[in-house]
């Protein structure tokens, strides 16, 4: 008898781990999804208009997703394809992970807007922290170091560490590989600021509480 | 009535080993590929190759059909997903499993096939990314963990057991940590 438990048991497993068919994450979060009846509804084009206006507010924006993160699928951008505008959407604690499989997908996220603001406080923060890195450490690890720090600053890929620095279009940038070093993008948020006539700059992103994928047939 | 500490003991530990034997053995399979994330990635197996196709159409005219047909002459007729033109002389196509990118302008590709890889995935699923109720179950799994710690201190008796050997191990487990903080915190 045990024997036969134990086989079910090994063969349960292995179905389990070899599954490469596994459902969405929007499969098992939709069922959750709490219907809001003032919900608001952004386009990805107004995102960047409109988004300071519902800092902390559950919203809801459609997109096909062009990016999820390989390593923790804790993010994915989502476009809009014409006019190529990306909004970050980071995975609530309620979402496990954004799958890769998602790409290619149009999704429709509802979730809180998140600001992040970078002002010239911040950036002298985040130098010194830089300088601090390549200073303690051996010449060959200095890059790296800087390296590091570009990607718990403007990657925001670190979201428990003590300083969440997160670039939004930087940091998809930084996600989809394109890497620059931290000091260089300060100097560039430093003259971003400059030219926005602003004391700083804010960053949009949605924390995701669900989402569900829009069937290609209702994409419209 | 004196308690029967040691045999309790025993049992917990015994019964404990075995409810979390398999969680301990995919936390730590898990544990080691996510700690060497710089090195790999032990989510997805991810393939990139070139490819080069003669593209005739203008930008204008490529649909969806056309895409497909595209996307034949490299062997992924049948995975068409969506596609979409970042900036002027790009092609992005989402496939099942992947996508392709296309300069429109030399008929240049790139393919990125990303396949999740067995074991591993879901083993990093359930230890990276708990949800609300699989974060329960991995507070009752540490905290047995702390159990099975402490009351394996005290299976043994004797030369072997805590007052012999078991301490000496015991202090170096303790003072490994420490040193290390020490050094490097």
């Amino acid at each position: 008898m045990i024997r036969k438990i134990l086989f079910l048991f090994v063969i349960a497993a292995l179905f389990v781990s070899c599954n490469n068919t596994q459902n969405t994450s929007a499969d098992k979060e939709n069922t959750d999804q709490e219907v809001n009846a003032e919900l608001v509804t952004l386009a990805i084009v107004d995102f960047d208009n409109q988004a300071g206006n519902y800092v902390g507010k559950e919203v809801q924006i459609s997109g096909l997703v062009n990016h999820t993160c390989k390593h923790g699928g804790k993010r994915m951008f989502i476009i809009d394809e014409e006019t190529e505008q990306t909004v970050k959407i980071e995975a609530g604690e309620n979402i496990p992970s954004f799958d890769a499989e998602l790409e290619g997908s149009i999704v429709s996220v509802t979730g809180i807007i998140n600001e992040l603001i970078i002002d010239e406080a911040y950036l002298i923060e985040w130098e010194a922290e830089i300088k601090e890195e390549m200073l303690n450490a051996p010449e060959e690890e200095a890059e790296l170091a800087e390296g590091e720090e570009e990607g718990e600053h403007a990657e925001g890929e670190h979201a428990e560490g003590e300083h969440e620095h997160a670039g939004g279009g930087m940091g998809e940038a930084a996600d989809m590989g394109e890497h620059i070093s931290g000091l260089e993008k300060i100097e560039n948020f430093r003259k971003e600021i400059k030219e926005s006539g602003k004391d700083h700059l804010s960053f949009y992103s949605i924390e995701c509480i669900s989402f569900e994928v829009i069937p290609e047939a209702t994409e419209n | 009535m004196k308690i029967k500490w040691r045999k309790w003991n025993r049992a917990i530990h015994r019964d404990l080993g075995y409810l979390f034997v398999a969680m301990t053995i995919i936390y730590s399979l898990s544990g080691i590929a996510i700690n060497h994330l710089n090195d790999w990635n032990p989510n997805y197996v991810i393939t990139i190759y070139n490819v080069h196709v003669d593209l005739s159409h203008e930008k204008s005219s490529i649909d969806k059909n056309e895409v497909k047909n595209i996307l034949g002459r490299i062997g992924e007729e049948d995975n068409y997903k969506k596609h979409y033109f970042p900036g002027n002389n790009q092609l992005k196509v989402f496939i099942d499993g992947g996508n392709v990118i296309f300069d429109l302008d030399t008929g240049d590709g790139v393919v990125e096939k990303i396949k999740r890889r067995p074991l591993f995935h879901a083993m990093n699923f359930l230890h990276y990314n708990p949800g609300k109720w699989w974060a329960i179950f991995s507070d009752i799994f540490a905290g047995a963990l702390i159990v099975l710690a402490i009351s394996g201190l005290f299976i043994i008796r004797g030369k072997n057991g805590i007052k012999g050997r078991g301490a000496i191990l015991t202090i170096i487990g303790i003072i490994l940590p420490i040193l290390y903080l020490i050094f490097f915190y």
